[in-house]
């Protein structure tokens, strides 16, 4: 381990900028480095759920000019095939997944924010923490390359994000290559997304232990746990719950690779499939046990993506509000009961999947109890905002968002842990609402919170307010027009991964429905151009930040903006917990961790 | 000023509980339940009342707060909490999901548990295959024997063995579930190639179907939508024996609700319900006659 | 705070603005720009003669059909090496006869021929939509089966332009056999089990109808295409023979073309003609099926059809049949062939109850009277027809021995199973040549045969029947 001496290094000016901004092994730029790749590739995520929005809306329609540049020929019809349709939701999926939500939330903001708010220099292996971003890229150019995939319509992976065997993983028997009879594009496209994906779970492996140890070891002299920022708590159980399932899925790749590359049968049940003229081998496994592994870590996994969000709002909305956090401790709690209980509720995505009905039973139970320590939650930051003074900066307003949304996108979860209701909407647009109103309305706003919150100490410059109150506005509106009549057409029954909407009675009724959203999805897509803009005009000429520009109180923001190497002049001492807003006696309305106060009452974070 | 942020998100939360109660009116909405799993709608209700209480209540305190106080003038009270509180929040929606969870347990193991599934009146064989379901039945004779054999609820070896042995006599149809208003229906459910689901969302029915395993699936129509077309001689779906005529609401899909490739969209079929077990052998001999024809027409 | 509102109250508005606009714009259809490209892949003149060693891989369909250019000259014609102002004029003749995609049409045809094809332009038009939502991603554009799921399904979508359907029902010659249109509305109904074609039930009798109409305007077209470009392509290698000057050359083909209209309007012509013909030549067998296939529920263990299953049997292994030359231990052994199309095909496995072309009886009926189109299995139906010398053996069957012995026998059981009547019975038994209806009786014992190996086929995939008759497969 590496202890930096925690001084000003004026003699680290030696470093190239390689070694600076490049192959950095500062906490900071590797925040930043995940920060920036995670946006780009937000973009592609967002490029695809358009073109599948597209799609649904006007199914079959000649896509004109769009048909030409996609390269759509005439003899296809000039629209998407349904190979193209089917690579197209998969990969945005996985894009949004494994390359924007967790690498933002854990690898843009986890490195950036856990050394700075604990009052570490920097990480506990800062070598490990650049390998673990430059472990991404392997996993980003190998996805990137997938696209480029020979004759094949689509090329990349089609199998869904899940990518369930037998579809998935089924090659032609020993030696006859790697291309997939079940599906043009679970072929070489499949095999990549799966190398892919080992690439981008050892990262995330690496950044959560180093995430772990940090924590664990490096906490400045006084930051006890229970004095740690709740953004600390996320990420620290987030990285915990990584460390233990990721293992689980990067298996489970490594098996399904070598089904599709040397036809071992780990996912092929015993006797032989058809498909036409083509046959397999016959197998020796089980497909279902791909869906018990992928969900041992891909349930988490969900909480991997939440947890963070969670905590960045905890302390965005009590920062804002001016009034310390509502129970600081049942928060804590929670968090450690979602992550808890999210090991045990995973067979909820597999109610209707074949498994033994009764293990239904437990899982759902389980499941249902989950939403008790995210009640919890969200009754914390209504107790947080009751009676403060709320300061409603674009932070704070995405943070209100994401508590207003995550309230949907959780209550709509209790309908799916429902067993018996499950039966009618597993596989509907219902779960897809669900699912976007947690990721994207909730962990997204989470995530646009924490940038305008630590823009400034990022960049040393404050994003300009006034373009991101609009971009929340618009984001807020054309994100719930985008998303919420998912949960109506999902009642009526509509299929999710589905080319064509029109082709049944129950799925028709709700055409119009299909066509609002995606007007409403390319509006919000344009909208998200405001924030590009916002964001790149105000790393040149926003405002200058200064220290402390939200008057908030925990240890980052004693520090420059942007910090130095090495963080903080002087090792800072903390003294009490880090909401402590709007103390009573006091002039000022908070009260940084490393000031010591002297017969002032300081509450329950000590 | 700023307080007026409050709007946007009582406007915006106003709007999604309206959808809800003018989404019915609309047709977007749960279609008509023409099964006996009549707890998936009840539950479907009471979860959505329950969630819907929560809903407003939650974003209500919401809005108020940001409306009551933003940039109040004044400092924030300075608390950490409330034990009390706490406690109350966490057990009185603990109390809550629990109750929640016990209820549907029952309706689960109606649906799903094989030990809980009726004694069939009708059985078949659904094998999925991209991108088409092909059925099996049995004809008139071994149906009868199927059925009158299954005594208790445990299935007979004579059914099994029906199951794992195709029959000479095996009525082969594509696409197209046939059954009779009131039977309970036994399937085996199975995949040829890789993963489907059967959907039958008048049913509130989803099974997922799994190469190399035969799930057995059951259900009971209640209300009939086939009639025999005199001049066509074939039998007709979405025919509304209440209102004598043809009413296209009445068609009742079957739809592969599992990723199963690029036609997965397409891998459709068609539930008719007969009005009765003998208009159902009627279409069974009619469908046999078909299969055995030795001239073109 | 106005201007939030009126600012909200506009952006809803344009949504549906903007949703109007663009649903406005949607066509569900080919552009109406789009033309049928002119066909640039090999003719093939007959079937690849290497022999493969298993199927192509998902994915290499075209790299097989590379291997047809490979063969040069051998027996493929590569219309790519035209010049382009054939090309042109091909293209140009083609589209004035067929239109193009979005309003398809059969020009240049006797409008009888139009009428009862359902070719006229509004079915097709309607077909062509149709055809795009449903059919496109594999059959392609102008039905070459080669649309972009082409290569990642086996058996690959059939290539209509040749005009050769697998699957029919109709007794014409076997280089024009057509299939009627109730052969492809069964298709396009029944799907093809065991292959990617999925079943259509579902649609509308009408939607069916139409499609089936633009299935036949596409295949014209491919077959018109195929025979004018197999002539210009004769005639190029006619007069590179020649040896004539470039001028020479030009001028020799700007003749040619200007000739070229009459003779495609003749090839239109005579490939409707078959169609039309085919709708007519329906194969209705001579002799009635036993019991057991006719009637539901009748067993397939009473003594007639036992001797009609036993009789199939013994046929199927015969080298009059010759079934099992091809469908080597019933199928159960995989060997691959050419087919027409250029692609890899397998006997089927008849063990499995797997019937590409439909499983009913008159189904397998039509498969062994005249075989399966373009795919190497030929028409049987002449080759069971027994032989004068058989027939008349029959008379002296006491004095005959052995294996002779046993197949006059035999015969002599077939010819009681069509229940003569008793005086014609004698005739044919004692005086051969007095027999008058040598003909057709030598017909009905074929169709007669027919019937039972079609019996003993649909017995065969099942364990319990093939105890009960005796039928060791092992």
């Amino acid at each position: 381990m590496s202890v930096h001496e925690t001084k000003v290094h004026e003699e680290h000016h030696e470093l190239s900028f390689i070694q600076k901004y490049i192959f950095s092994q500062d906490h900071k730029i590797i925040g930043i480095q995940f920060l920036f790749s995670g946006l780009i590739f937000l973009v592609l995520g967002g490029v695809l759920a358009l073109l599948v929005r597209l799609q649904l809306g006007w199914p079959h329609a000649d896509q004109g000019w769009l048909g030409q540049i996609l390269d759509w020929s005439p003899a296809a019809g000039q629209r998407m095939s349904p190979e193209q349709y089917n690579t197209f939701f998969t990969m945005h999926a996985t894009v949004m997944i494994f390359f924007v939500i967790i690498p933002l939330l854990t690898g843009a903001f986890g490195n950036f924010t856990i050394p700075l708010m604990i009052g570490a220099p920097d990480m506990a292996f800062p070598k490990l923490n650049m390998m673990s971003y430059w472990f991404m890229w392997p996993g980003f150019i190998i996805m990137l390359l997938s696209f480029s995939l020979g004759v094949a319509p689509g090329g990349a992976a089609g199998a869904g994000w899940t990518s369930y065997p037998t579809l998935a993983s089924i090659g032609m028997p020993v030696g006859g290559g790697a291309e997939s009879p079940a599906a043009p594009n679970s072929g070489w496209g499949q095999i990549l997304w799966l190398l892919s994906l080992i690439f981008v779970g050892v990262s995330s492996m690496m950044g959560s232990v180093n995430y772990i140890t940090t924590i664990i070891n490096m906490r400045a002299p006084g930051m006890t746990l229970f004095r740690m920022p709740l953004t600390v708590w996320g990420m620290f159980i987030t990285a915990i719950l990584q460390a233990f399932a990721l293992p689980v899925l990067t298996v489970a790749l490594v098996l399904q690779t070598l089904d599709k590359t040397i036809s071992t049968t780990f996912f092929l049940p015993p006797g032989v499939l058809e498909f036409g003229n083509w046959t397999t081998n016959p197998g020796g496994g089980q497909p279902i046990l791909w869906q018990h592994l992928f969900w041992f870590y891909s349930h988490p996994a969900v909480y991997i993506m939440i947890l963070p969000a969670m905590g960045i709002v905890s302390d965005v909305i009590s920062t804002f509000s001016r009034k310390p956090l509502f129970g600081y401790r049942p928060m804590v709690y929670a968090i450690c009961g979602i992550a808890g209980l999210g090991f045990i509720v995973w067979g909820h995505h597999m109610f209707q999947s074949g498994m033994d009905p009764r293990l239904g039973t437990g899982f759902m139970i389980a499941t249902i109890m989950i939403a008790l320590p995210s009640a919890v939650k969200t009754f914390n930051w209504l107790g947080t905002t009751w009676r403060g003074n709320l300061h409603l900066t674009t932070a704070m307003l995405n943070a209100l968002g994401f508590v207003a949304l995550f309230v949907i996108g959780g209550l709509s979860g209790l309908f799916m842990a429902a067993t018996p209701v499950d039966v009618f909407i597993h596989d509907t647009y219902f779960i897809v609402a669900h699912i976007h109103y947690v990721l994207f309305m909730s962990s997204l706003f989470g995530i646009f919170a924490g940038i305008y919150y630590w823009f400034p100490k990022m960049f040393g410059r404050l994003m300009n307010e006034t373009a991101g109150k609009v971009h929340f506005f618009l984001t807020f509106i054309f994100g719930n027009m985008t998303f919420y009549p998912m949960h109506l057409v999902g009642a009526a029954g509509l299929r999710r991964r589905i080319f064509d909407p029109t082709m049944t009675g129950f799925e028709s009724n709700v055409q119009f429905l299909n066509q609002f959203m995606s007007v409403s999805a390319f509006l919000l897509g344009a909208a998200q151009l405001i924030f590009a803009v916002n964001f790149f005009y105000s790393l040149f000429w926003g405002k200058e930040a200064g220290r402390n520009p939200w008057r908030s109180n925990t240890l980052e923001w004693t520090t420059p903006s942007p910090p130095p190497h090495g963080n903080f002049e002087v090792t800072p001492v903390v003294y009490h917990g880090p909401y402590e807003y709007s103390v009573p006696g006091m002039e000022d309305d908070h009260v940084m961790q490393t000031r010591k106060l002297e017969g002032v009452p300081v509450g329950a974070g000590h | 000023m700023n307080r007026l942020w409050s709007i946007l998100f009582g406007v915006v939360m106003t709007l999604a509980v309206l959808a809800f109660v003018i989404a019915p009116a609309m047709g977007w909405w749960l279609p008509e339940n023409i099964g006996t799993f009549y707890g998936v709608d009840t539950l479907f209700y009471v979860i959505l009342a329950t969630t819907g209480f929560f809903f407003v209540l939650t974003e209500a305190i919401l809005v108020y707060n940001i409306f009551a106080f933003t940039d109040r003038g004044e400092k924030a009270d300075y608390s950490h909490g409330n034990h009390r509180l706490e406690m109350f929040w966490t057990a009185v929606p603990g109390v809550l999901l629990l109750l929640l969870a016990i209820l549907q347990i029952r309706t689960w193991e109606e649906i799903k548990y094989q030990t809980r599934m009726p004694t069939p009146d009708h059985v078949f064989e659904v094998s999925a295959r991209q991108f088409e379901w092909r059925i099996r039945y049995p004809n008139a004779i071994q149906l009868d024997r199927i059925t009158s054999a299954w005594q208790d609820k445990s299935e007979p070896a004579l059914a099994r063995n029906w199951q794992q042995f195709p029959h000479y006599d095996d009525v082969h149809v594509v696409n197209e579930v046939h059954t009779w208003k009131d039977a309970n229906v036994r399937i085996y459910l199975k995949s040829k190639d890789v993963l489907h689901s059967f959907y039958l969302p008048n049913l509130r029915l989803k099974q997922d179907a799994v190469p190399g395993k035969t799930i057995p699936v059951w259900f009971r129509a209640t209300r009939a939508n086939t009639i025999y077309n005199e001049q066509t001689r074939e039998w007709v779906d979405r025919y509304n024996y209440e209102k004598k005529r043809f009413d296209s609401s009445l068609r009742y899909d079957l739809a592969c609700a599992e990723l199963c490739g690029w036609g997965h969209y397409k891998m459709l079929g068609r539930l008719f319900v007969h009005p009765d077990r003998e208009d159902y052998l009627n279409w069974l001999k009619s469908a046999q006659e078909k299969q055995r024809q030795t001239q073109a027409q | 705070m106005d201007a939030h509102r009126w600012l909200t109250f506009c952006r809803i508005l344009s949504v549906f603005v903007f949703a109007g606009l663009v649903t406005g714009c949607v066509e569900n259809d080919y552009p109406s720009s789009l033309r049928y490209p002119l066909r640039d892949d090999p003719i093939l003149v007959k079937p690849l003669e290497t022999t493969p060693t298993g199927f192509d891989k998902p994915g290499e369909l075209f790299d097989l059909l590379k291997k047809v250019r490979d063969e040069k000259d051998k027996n493929n014609i590569l219309p790519i090496r035209l010049v382009s102002v054939q090309k042109r004029s091909v293209e140009a003749l083609l589209r004035q006869l067929f239109g193009r995609p979005r309003f398809p049409q059969v020009n240049g045809v006797d409008p009888a021929i139009i009428e009862e094809l359902k070719l006229d332009e509004d079915t097709l038009a309607e077909g062509s939509r149709l055809y795009r939502l449903h059919c496109l991603h594999c059959h392609g554009l102008t039905g070459n089966g080669r649309g972009p799921t082409a290569p990642w399904v086996n058996p690959h979508p059939r290539d209509y332009r040749p005009g050769i359907f697998k699957f029919t029902s109709s007794g014409q010659i076997e280089q024009q056999r057509k299939p009627l249109r109730s052969d492809l509305v069964r298709t396009l109904r029944q799907g093809i089990e065991g292959t990617s074609m999925p079943s259509f039930g579902l649609l509308p009798d009408d939607e069916i109808e139409a499609l089936v109409s633009y299935v036949i305007h596409l295949s014209i077209r491919g077959q018109t295409e195929m025979l004018v470009l197999s002539d210009l392509m004769e005639k190029n290698k006619a007069r590179e023979q020649k040896e004539l000057s470039p001028e020479e050359q030009r001028k020799e083909v700007e003749a040619e073309l200007a000739n070229l209209q009459e003779f495609a309007l003749q090839v239109v012509e005579n490939v409707a003609r078959e169609w039309q013909q085919a709708q007519s030549s329906l194969i209705v067998p001579l002799t009635e099926a036993p019991e057991n296939l006719r009637t539901a529920g009748a067993s397939p263990t009473s003594e007639v059809a036992k001797e009609s299953i036993r009789n199939g049997f013994e046929l199927f292994m015969s080298a009059k049949a010759g079934c099992g030359g091809c469908h080597q231990d019933f199928g159960r052994k995989e060997r691959f062939l050419n087919d027409a199309w250029g692609t890899i095909v397998r006997p089927a496995d008849l063990v499995k109850g797997v019937y590409r072309g439909g499983r009913r009886p008159i189904d397998l009926y039509w498969r062994i009277h005249s075989g399966v189109n373009g795919a190497g299995m030929p028409a049987i139906f002449n080759g069971l027809r027994p032989s004068d010398s058989e027939l008349k053996a029959l008379a002296a069957i006491d004095k005959l021995d052995g294996q002779t012995k046993r197949e006059a026998e035999n015969l002599l059981a077939e010819i009681k199973r069509l229940q003569l009547p008793k005086e014609e019975l004698d005739v044919l038994l004692t005086d051969y040549d007095k027999f008058t209806r040598k003909d057709e009786l030598k017909n009905q014992l074929a169709s007669q045969r027919t019937w039972d190996i079609v019996n003993f086929l649909l017995v065969l995939p099942y364990p319990k029947m093939r105890q009960a008759h005796g039928i060791d497969i092992h």
